[in-house]
């Protein structure tokens, strides 16, 4: 099992650190906080180690064009992508974002340079490009997902620079080689047709009180929320691990479990449970926007919202053996412009950049709690972790 | 499964006796000569040619499902089944995946077999529309079923349970059981039944049940003692296909199963994919395969010898009807209630939802937010009509493929007196243990190391190729009993008459074959259009299924736009069947 050995060492390397991106500062203690308008978390993504691999080996087939690229800047820079890019022809794209169709409609208008989209979930969409690049199959541009700073990790990747977009991106490291786009944030929501707002509480762990059982439902693969979760309580609150899990334990045997946010968002506004328990903000925004009086939300009336509100950002990569890249490139700089404002307003999802009247509109960046990297990381451990917490509720 | 299945005493096929000349040749230089010129022999050629591409297209995925089971880091290790098996909650999950195959497969054959017989053998009423029912289930994609079933009788905001509540105060029935998954699984299956019961009552000689009729046995004496003995073999295959099918049966237990924790093997496999440990997985699949083996042997003793069940003779026959008499109004009364409950109810509630903005239970209100808006989404979509063109020849493809194939196999099979013919039946076989999530895996993996000299990853042929291995084992349960029940006599003597091998086969065989081929055709196409499981990890830009962009809103969650396509799917493939069997009924495919 090559390919999951690969993974499975990604996975477990927690204590091992093996950077394999060879970028400007790497080897260093960097910042990998690449999300938006949250608290910044240092972390080490370097550790300060050796890397393993040479430049060299490390570079990719499209190395070359890229750091061509990347050395200009402005209108020159645009002006060199799109004759590049339509001589191209085309970029292929994948991810797994479910509000992307716009983005690349807009794309393709805007330069006449045809869009290929592989679309699955994040966990297939990061198990396709892993099989590929084990393989030697080099079909994939670009990919923007959480699961971005993963691929990264595994150098498959090539470094973007364009301080002109990433400036703007709070917490961005060039080092991950992912430029933040999206948020996922994730949230409890209510359906105010079943439950009164004055019954919804201010945290989570108010959900843990006898009156709940049975009304709820969560996602029981959303392990990165439980990370988030669990770092707020106790870094936050100063609850003890046990604590947290009993919270998890109880919070699950009193849900039934649905899987994925915006399914959710959907059974949530039917009335097949009272409240949710993981939902992203935009999986209930959405709903509003398609129909003002759909009797789902997650905010009360006042703008507050239950604490916490935990996410991951979501980014933008360029894989170091692109077909095409500099169609890569330039719709890496469109996504990070028109792309995240089209996200923002059409599909309300939050954003790396924000904007006003933005879905996050009236909330502190304090009261953001991004989920640790390295947590994040070792999956094996904490998907693993929460799978046994549900199953032992 | 060994040769056994079709042909017990090994004699079958010893009838049709080669030409002698062959063997007057000397025995040594003959042996190699008779070898030399049987390799330019057209029906050697066909037959080791078939031998090779299903050989191929069954052992790749399921070397490299073992290779990833017992492999590990270039060395043997079972250490797979402790990352399988170590976890709490086990025997439960063992537990529920027998009950689940069992009880859905035990419903499937009892609606499917009487739905069968009623339609076949009786002068029912309403007849097309009892064919009709029968088939609908197979037609709407598993995802989709389960979907319209949680809508109908989901405790909470199901219509049947809206409808209980007002009369008896209460919901009668909930989806989210093991109960449930059985209901939607067993009658979700119960068409595959069907169609294959129907096909043997259809070539069934009638004139030994009037014999009986007529030496004085009752109905029941005659069903027990004549009937059911005649179609055992069609029996056993099909309760080994609804069985095998249940118990890998992937969108049902996620749907259903799961809200509820109710965790069965492919749940537990899908859980192990998602976590990226396929040799975890593996693990699960070599078990699953396992047991459909044991199963496999068990069903091969229950079977006769295969030339018992030759019923298709030279001799003339008319399949006649039985006249159901004063059981004729109650039995109308019950197929129209079953077209109802099965083939209207769960079709209505996705026409509702797809005019709605966002799902909701049902309520004369929610008329006034009706809208068009969610087909005109799905006609925006980047790849709606592609995926739509996609799925067609895929479909189309893969059903003809695997029935040119397997004709010859079944062939090969039943009537070939080559050595090791059984491992052909069991080569056929083999993709049927393989669960959909594994072969797409196992696929993916091989074509990216491509063995072939051209390049199948990220093209449509390897979509071809996973429907094509995954329903074979379909279209031989289809081929081989459609030829077991052509008696060799008729062969015997076209041969006596000098007609050559590939003579009987034109103006014999494959003309009394066709309504079972073409049976087993229309089921393919049905079922690739449906296909999901392989594809989930096989399909590429540009190369979407239907299937696939179900399963994209549905991840989405926008269960509105997934209800539009569904109904376009039913509509469209309703027009398909129809229109194969108005084709059908002319070369001997018979509705009635």
């Amino acid at each position: 099992m090559l390919v999951l050995s690969l993974i499975a060492a990604a996975c477990a390397s927690d204590g091992d650190p093996v950077d394999t991106t060879a970028a400007p500062g790497g080897g260093q203690q960097t910042t990998t906080t690449a999300g938006g308008g949250g608290e910044e978390t240092t972390t080490t993504a370097g550790g300060g180690e050796e890397t393993t691999t040479t430049a060299a080996a490390d570079r990719g087939t499209a190395a070359d064009a890229f750091d061509g690229f990347n050395a200009m800047t402005g209108q020159a820079r645009t002006d060199a992508l799109i004759a590049a890019a339509q001589e191209e022809g085309s970029v292929t794209f994948y991810t797994a974002s479910s509000g992307m169709d716009p983005v690349i409609e807009a794309f393709e208008d805007t330069y006449d340079v045809n869009v290929d989209v592989f679309a699955g979930t994040s966990d297939t969409v990061l198990q396709r490009i892993m099989q590929e690049y084990e393989a030697g199959f080099y079909g994939i541009d670009v990919f923007d997902d959480a699961e971005a700073y993963t691929i990264a990790r595994e150098g498959l990747t090539h470094e973007y620079i364009n301080p002109e977009l990433t400036k703007d991106i709070p917490g961005y490291d060039p080092a991950t080689h992912v430029a933040a786009t999206r948020l996922s944030v994730y949230t409890q929501a209510w359906n105010s047709d079943l439950v009164d707002e004055s019954e919804i509480p201010d945290s989570l762990d108010g959900f843990t009180d006898p009156k709940w059982d049975g009304r709820l439902s969560m996602d029981p693969r959303d392990w990165v929320w439980y990370i988030g979760v669990r770092d707020f309580y106790m870094q936050d609150k100063g609850w003890t691990e046990e604590q947290v899990d009993e919270m998890f334990a109880t919070l699950s045997a009193y849900s039934r479990y649905d899987r994925g946010h915006t399914v959710q968002a959907q059974l949530l506004l039917a009335g097949e449970f009272d409240a949710s328990l993981t939902v992203y903000t935009q999986s209930v925004d959405r709903e509003i926007e398609r129909d003002a009086e759909a009797p789902i939300h997650w905010r009360k009336s006042d703008g507050g919202w239950i604490e916490p509100l935990v996410f991951f950002p979501q980014g933008v990569t360029l894989l170091k053996n692109a077909p095409h890249p500099a169609a890569a490139m330039l719709f890496t700089d469109f996504l990070l412009t028109e792309g995240i404002r089209i996200l923002s307003q059409e599909d309300r999802t939050p954003t790396s950049i924000s904007f006003p009247d933005g879905p996050l509109d009236g909330i502190p960046k304090e009261d953001l709690h991004q989920v640790d990297f390295d947590l994040f990381f070792d999956r094996d451990t904490w998907a693993t972790r929460f799978d046994e917490l549900l199953r032992g509720s | 499964m060994t040769v056994d299945a079709y042909d017990s005493d090994g004699s079958g096929g010893a009838f049709i006796e080669e030409p002698p000349r062959r063997a007057d040749r000397g025995p040594d230089g003959g042996r190699i000569w008779r070898w030399f010129t049987s390799l330019l022999d057209a029906k050697a050629l066909t037959l080791i040619l078939i031998v090779i591409v299903v050989g191929y297209l069954a052992i790749t995925p399921l070397a490299y499902l073992l290779y990833g089971t017992f492999i590990d880091d270039g060395g043997f290790s079972l250490d797979s089944f402790r990352r399988a098996y170590e976890f709490s909650g086990i025997w439960a999950m063992v537990f529920n995946s027998l009950i689940y195959a069992v009880g859905s497969a035990l419903l499937a054959f009892v609606i499917g077999t009487s739905l069968a017989y009623v339609a076949i053998r009786t002068n029912v009423r309403f007849k097309s529309l009892l064919v009709a029912t029968a088939l609908v289930p197979l037609i709407i994609p598993g995802l989709l079923y389960a979907i319209a079933w949680i809508m109908l009788s989901s405790e909470r905001i199901g219509f049947i349970n809206q409808i209980s509540t007002v009369i008896i105060d209460r919901p009668i029935f909930n989806i989210y059981s093991l109960g449930g998954m059985i209901w939607v699984e067993g009658t979700h299956i119960a068409p595959l039944v069907f169609l294959f019961m129907a096909a043997a009552f259809r070539n069934m000689d009638p004139s030994l049940e009037e014999s009986a009729l007529v030496c004085g046995a009752s109905r029941w004496t005659m069903l027990r003692r004549v009937t059911i003995p005649l179609v055992r073999p069609a029996f056993t295959g099909a309760i080994l296909l609804v069985a095998v099918k249940a118990i890998e049966g992937f969108e049902i237990p996620a749907l259903i199963g799961l809200p509820t924790r109710i965790y069965v093997f492919t749940s537990r496999i899908y859980f192990e994919v998602q976590n990226f440990d396929f040799g975890a997985a593996g693990a699960l699949s070599v078990n699953l395969m396992l047991i459909s083996i044991i199963g496999v042997f068990g069903l091969a003793k229950l079977r006769g010898n295969a030339r018992d069940y030759a019923t298709v003779t030279g001799k003339g026959f008319r399949p006649q009807t039985i006249d159901l008499g004063r059981a004729k109004g109650p039995i109308a009364a019950v197929v129209l209630f079953w077209f109802i409950l099965t083939a209207v109810l769960p079709f209505l509630v996705m026409v509702y939802t797809s005019f709605l903005p966002y799902y909701q239970k049902f309520s004369f209100a929610a008329f006034g937010k009706f809208s068009w808006a969610n087909y005109a989404d799905l006609f925006d979509n980047r790849i709606f009509l592609q995926s739509v063109k996609n799925s067609l020849i895929l479909s189309f493809g893969s059903a003809t493929v695997i029935m040119v194939i397997v004709g010859i196999a079944a062939w090969l099979v039943v009537r070939g007196r080559m050595r090791g013919r059984g491992i052909v039946d069991q080569l056929t076989f083999l993709p049927m243990v393989v669960p959909g999530l594994v072969m797409g895996v196992a696929l993916s993996f091989v074509y990216l190391r491509n063995p072939l000299p051209w390049q199948i990853y990220g093209t449509i042929w390897i979509l071809m190729i996973a429907y094509s291995t995954r329903f074979m084992p379909y279209g031989m349960r289809y081929a081989v009993p459609s030829l077991t029940q052509i008696s060799p006599e008729l062969e015997e003597s076209a041969h006596v008459a000098g007609a050559t091998w590939w003579q009987i086969n034109r103006r014999i065989l494959i003309p009394l074959m066709i309504p079972g081929l073409l049976a087993g055709w229309i089921y393919i196409v049905i079922t690739s259009i449906r296909e999901l499981s392989s594809s989930l990890l096989l399909y590429s830009p540009s190369n979407e299924v239907l299937a696939i962009l179900i399963w994209i809103y549905n991840d989405k969650g926008e269960l509105t736009t997934v209800s539009a396509i569904g109904v376009l799917l039913v509509l469209t493939l309703i027009v398909i069947v129809t229109i194969a069997y108005k084709l059908g009924g002319r070369i001997g495919l018979q509705t009635d």
